[in-house]
C-alpha cells in the first residue's frame, strides 16, 4: 500500500521539479558563469560571431577573479550597493510604520468619509508609477529634494498597497477586543501597540518582504531624480553593465542578489496570508 | 579548559603549515625541473667551444641536444646584463612557456638579431611584459625582442638563482669559435651516450631524472602517511560496526534461532555487512591505485646488504665532500633548486610527521575524556 | 522546529558577516587600491645636448638612457602627470631619439611636455593612462 502511494506521488514531483529547474535556471546559470575567468565570459558573450551558441555551465578552470575583481578592485560597485542599502532600508522601514497606523485607521476607526478616501486608495494601486514620475518630479523639484537620497526614501514610503493588505489582516481582529480595551481605559496608541501589532504580524512580516525586494529593484525612480551618477543604487548599474563591464556581470549579480535571499529565509517562517483567522484568545 | 583549546589551535596551525610546506616545496620543484640531463662546466677547466659542440651535434645528427654559454656582461640601456648564446632546442627543451616565437635554425644560420628575454628584464627594460617586438642595443648592435617567458618569483626560486639578468641570442651572433660551453642538456635517450662521453673529463653530470624521483619519494612520502592516517580510521570503523552486530546476536541467540535473528533484522545486518565490505573494498582501491615507491639514488645504493647502514653515512659524507669541492661555472639554477628544496622537504617531513603524531595523541586524550564525562 | 531556528540563526550570522565584510573592503578600498598601484621611479626632464653645446631647438633635452623604450623605430617614454595625495598618471609620448651615450638619451620631445618628469623604472606593467605611486628615490 504505502509504495502505491509513493509511486502515485512521483510524476507530481517529477513535473514540479521540472518547472522548479526551469525557473532557477538562470540563478544556475549565473553562480556558474561567477566562478569562470573573465576571458571565458567575454568569449560565451561574443554575440558578433553568428553561429550556434551553445550552453556551457562548467567553467574550464575554477577561479574567483571575478569575486576578486568585485570586492577588491572595483570600488564603485561596492560604493552602488551601500546605495542600494541605504535606498531600500529607510523605505520600508516607513512603509511599514505609515500603513500600520493607515490600516488600523481604516479598519477599526470611524470618521466621515473613511470608505471613499479607502476607495481612492484602491484606484491608487492600478495606477502605474511611471503616470505619477513627472508630477513628483515637479514636487520635489520645488521641496529642493532633487538629487538626495530622500526623493527616493519620501515618496516610496506612503504607498497604497501596504495599506490595502494591512486593512485586511486589521479588519479580521473581532471588535470585542478592542471595545474591551476602551473599557479598561486604554488610549488609541496603546490599543495599537498592545492589541493590533501582535496580531498582525504575519501580515507586516509579508508587507516587509514584498517592499524589500520593490524598492531593491527601482531603476525608473533613482534615474529620474538622482543627477550625481555615485547615488545610483546597484539596481541601475546592473541594468547597463553588460555593455562596459561584461567580464564580472554574474560576481556582480551575485553579490546583488544575496541581500533579499537573507532577507526571505529570515522572514520565510512568519510569513502569512492576511486571509486567515486568527482567533488567539 | 581555554588553555587546552589554545594548545590544541596552536599544534593544529603547525602541523597544517608544516603540512603544506611539506607537499608545496617538492611539488613546485618538481614542475620546474625538467627531465633532462645536464653538464655544467667546472670553473677552473677550459671545456669545449661553442663551434667543437655545433660542429659535434651537426655530424652526429643529434636531436634535442642544448647548450648554452655565457659571453661577457655588458650594459643594455644602464642596466647590467648578460648576454648568453644559446641554440634553438634550449627553450623546447626545458620545457619554458615563451609569449613569442621560438628561434628557429634560419634564424641561427642567418645570424639574426632576435633576442628572448625573462618578464623581470622586459619590466625593467620596457615598463611591460608584453615586450615582443620591441628592440634595444645591445653591444653596439640592435636586437628585437621575439619572445618573452615567465620566471618563477617564490623565494625558493628566487634563492636559487643567481641574479643575473640573461638576455638569450643564438649562438652565431656571438664570436662563437672562441666562447666556451657553460652548460650541456639533453635527454635521456640511447644516443646522448656520446655526449656524456664528450663532456665527461672538463664538466660536471647531473642526472635531473633521478633527482626529480628523489623529491617525488617525498611526495610518495606525505600520500603513505596519509594513507596510514585513513587506513586507521577505515579500521577503527569497521570494527566499530562488526562490534555492534555481534552484539545483537549475542542478545538475541539467547531467545531464538540463528536464520529467524537474520530474518528479522534484515536492512541492519545487510546495510552493516555492505558498509565494512564497501569500506575494505575502498581501503584496497586506494592502495593499489597509489604508488609509494621510495626511490634511491644508484650512487647511494649498497651492493649487496640493503641494510648496510655505514656504507650508506660513507657514501652521503663523500657526496657532500665531492659536492663542495667543485665549483660550477655559467647558470646553476636547477641544481641550487634541487638542493634546497631537498633540504627543505626533508626537515619539514621529518617535523610534519613529528607534530602529526602529537595532534594525534592529543585527539585521542581529548576523545577519552570526552567519553568519560558522557559516562558520568 | 530546532533544525529552523538552528538555520535560522546560521543565516542571520552570515547575513551580519557579509554586510560587515563589505562595509570594510568598501572602507578600505582606497588603502588597497593604493597598495596595488604600481611603483615609479621619476627623473626631471633636463634641457641640452649631449655635446654640450646649448640648445637652438625647442624640445631637445636629456633623459636617462633606462627611460627610452624602442621598438620597430618608433620611440616612447611615460610622461608623469602629477596628481594630489602622492598618486599620478602616465601618459606615453612619442619622441626621437637623436644621439646617446651611457648614461643619457638626447631626444626631442614636443615642448609642452619638457616641464615635466620620466618614470625610468617600474614595479608592475605600465600601460598608457595608469594611474602610478611615486617612490622617492
Amino acid at each position: 500500500m504505502k509504495k502505491l502511494k509513493k509511486l502515485k506521488k512521483l510524476p507530481k514531483y517529477i513535473l514540479l521539479a521540472a518547472i522548479a529547474a526551469f525557473f532557477l535556471f538562470p540563478v544556475i546559470y549565473m553562480l556558474a558563469m561567477s566562478v569562470m575567468t573573465s576571458e571565458e565570459v567575454s568569449r560565451i558573450l561574443d554575440f558578433s560571431s553568428d553561429g550556434f551558441k551553445s550552453i556551457d555551465l562548467i567553467p574550464q578552470v575554477f577561479s574567483l577573479e571575478q569575486y576578486y575583481q568585485v570586492f577588491f578592485r572595483r570600488a564603485d560597485y561596492l560604493l552602488e550597493f551601500w546605495n542600494s542599502i541605504i535606498i531600500t532600508v529607510p523605505t520600508v522601514i516607513g512603509q511599514t510604520v505609515v500603513c500600520a497606523l493607515a490600516a488600523f485607521a481604516f479598519g477599526k476607526l470611524e470618521f466621515p468619509g473613511r470608505d471613499k478616501l479607502f476607495f481612492v486608495y484602491i484606484i491608487l494601486l492600478i495606477l502605474p508609477t511611471q503616470v505619477t514620475l513627472v508630477p513628483n518630479y515637479i514636487v520635489l523639484n520645488n521641496m529642493g529634494l532633487l538629487n538626495s537620497f530622500l526623493a527616493v526614501i519620501l515618496p516610496g514610503m506612503f504607498s497604497a498597497f501596504g495599506v490595502c493588505l494591512l486593512r485586511q489582516s486589521v479588519r479580521y481582529i473581532p471588535d470585542a477586543f478592542i471595545e474591551a480595551a476602551r473599557m479598561d481605559g486604554a488610549s488609541y496608541i496603546n490599543i495599537f501597540l498592545k492589541i493590533i501589532l501582535p496580531q498582525i504580524k504575519g501580515g507586516l512580516v509579508t508587507l516587509f518582504l514584498l517592499c524589500f525586494i520593490d524598492n531593491y529593484n527601482l531603476i525608473e525612480q533613482p534615474l529620474a531624480y538622482f543627477n550625481d551618477s555615485e547615488k545610483y543604487p546597484l539596481a541601475v548599474t546592473m541594468s547597463e553593465i553588460g555593455v562596459n563591464d561584461a567580464g564580472i556581470v554574474f560576481a556582480c549579480g551575485v553579490m546583488f542578489m544575496i541581500p533579499p535571499l537573507l532577507i526571505y529565509y529570515i522572514g520565510q517562517d512568519d510569513v502569512s496570508s492576511p486571509f486567515t483567522l486568527s482567533d488567539k484568545g | 579548559m581555554f588553555r587546552k583549546i589554545i594548545r590544541f589551535g596552536f599544534v593544529f596551525i603547525i602541523t597544517a603549515l608544516l603540512g603544506i610546506l611539506a607537499l608545496w616545496v617538492p611539488l613546485n620543484a618538481i614542475t620546474q625541473i625538467p627531465n633532462i640531463r645536464i653538464q655544467n662546466r667546472v670553473e677552473s677547466k677550459s671545456g669545449l667551444t661553442v663551434k667543437e659542440i655545433a660542429d659535434f651535434l651537426d655530424e652526429k645528427v643529434l636531436s634535442e641536444v642544448a647548450f648554452s654559454a655565457d659571453g661577457e656582461e655588458t650594459e643594455v640601456k644602464g642596466r647590467s646584463v648578460v648576454p648568453t648564446a644559446v641554440n634553438e632546442d634550449y627553450f623546447a627543451l626545458q620545457k619554458f612557456n615563451l609569449n613569442g616565437k621560438n628561434f628557429t635554425e634560419s634564424d641561427i644560420t642567418d645570424k639574426s638579431t632576435k633576442a628572448i628575454i625573462s618578464e623581470t628584464l622586459a619590466r625593467k627594460l620596457f615598463f611591460n611584459k608584453n615586450a615582443v617586438g620591441k628592440t634595444f642595443e645591445m653591444n653596439s648592435k640592435v636586437y628585437t625582442v621575439c619572445a618573452v617567458f615567465k620566471e618563477y618569483e617564490d623565494i625558493i626560486s628566487r634563492c636559487s638563482a643567481d641574479g643575473k639578468d640573461r638576455v638569450f641570442i643564438p649562438y652565431t651572433g656571438m664570436d662563437y669559435a672562441k666562447l666556451t660551453v657553460d652548460t650541456v642538456m639533453y635527454s635521456n635517450t640511447n644516443d646522448n651516450i656520446k655526449i656524456t662521453l664528450l663532456c665527461s673529463e672538463d664538466y660536471s653530470g647531473t642526472n635531473l631524472i633521478q633527482k626529480n624521483k628523489v623529491l617525488q619519494n617525498f611526495i610518495n612520502i606525505l600520500k603513505a602517511e596519509a594513507f596510514i592516517l585513513l587506513a586507521t580510521v577505515v579500521i577503527k570503523i569497521i570494527i566499530l560496526i562488526t562490534r555492534q552486530v555481534i552484539q545483537l546476536f549475542k542478545k538475541e541467540i539467547k531467545n531464538r534461532y540463528f536464520a529467524e535473528i537474520i530474518g528479522n533484522h534484515k536492512l541492519y545486518i545487510f546495510s552493516r555487512v555492505l558498509a565494512v565490505i564497501a569500506a575494505a573494498a575502498l581501503l584496497a582501491v586506494v592502495f593499489i591505485v597509489s604508488d609509494f615507491e621510495i626511490y634511491v639514488l644508484p650512487y647511494y645504493m649498497a651492493e649487496d646488504n640493503i641494510f648496510d647502514i655505514p656504507h650508506y653515512i660513507s657514501k652521503i659524507i663523500e657526496a657532500s665532500q665531492n659536492g663542495n669541492s667543485i665549483l660550477i661555472a655559467g647558470d646553476t639554477y636547477y641544481n641550487n633548486l634541487y638542493t634546497l628544496s631537498f633540504v627543505i622537504s626533508l626537515f619539514s617531513a621529518i617535523l610534519f610527521a613529528f607534530m602529526i603524531i602529537v595532534m594525534y595523541k592529543q585527539i585521542l586524550c581529548a576523545l577519552k575524556k570526552l567519553r568519560k564525562t558522557g559516562q558520568k | 522546529m530546532k533544525k529552523k531556528s538552528k538555520l535560522k540563526k546560521a543565516i542571520i550570522i552570515f547575513g551580519i558577516t557579509f554586510l560587515a565584510v563589505v562595509a570594510v573592503l568598501t572602507y578600505f578600498a582606497g588603502t588597497i587600491e593604493y597598495m596595488l598601484l604600481p611603483r615609479v621611479s621619476v627623473a626631471n626632464i633636463e634641457s641640452g645636448q649631449i655635446s654640450g653645446e646649448p640648445v637652438t631647438e625647442q624640445g631637445v633635452c636629456l633623459v636617462p638612457n633606462m627611460s627610452v623604450v624602442e621598438s620597430d623605430g618608433i620611440a616612447y617614454i611615460f610622461i608623469l602627470y602629477p596628481r594630489e595625495d602622492n598618486t599620478a598618471y602616465i601618459e606615453e609620448v612619442n619622441v626621437q631619439v637623436r644621439d646617446r651615450n651611457n648614461m643619457y638619451c638626447e631626444i626631442k620631445l614636443d615642448p609642452t611636455f619638457t616641464s615635466y618628469s620620466v618614470v625610468y623604472e617600474t614595479s608592475r606593467d605600465l600601460v598608457n593612462g595608469d594611474k602610478v605611486v611615486v617612490e622617492a628615490n
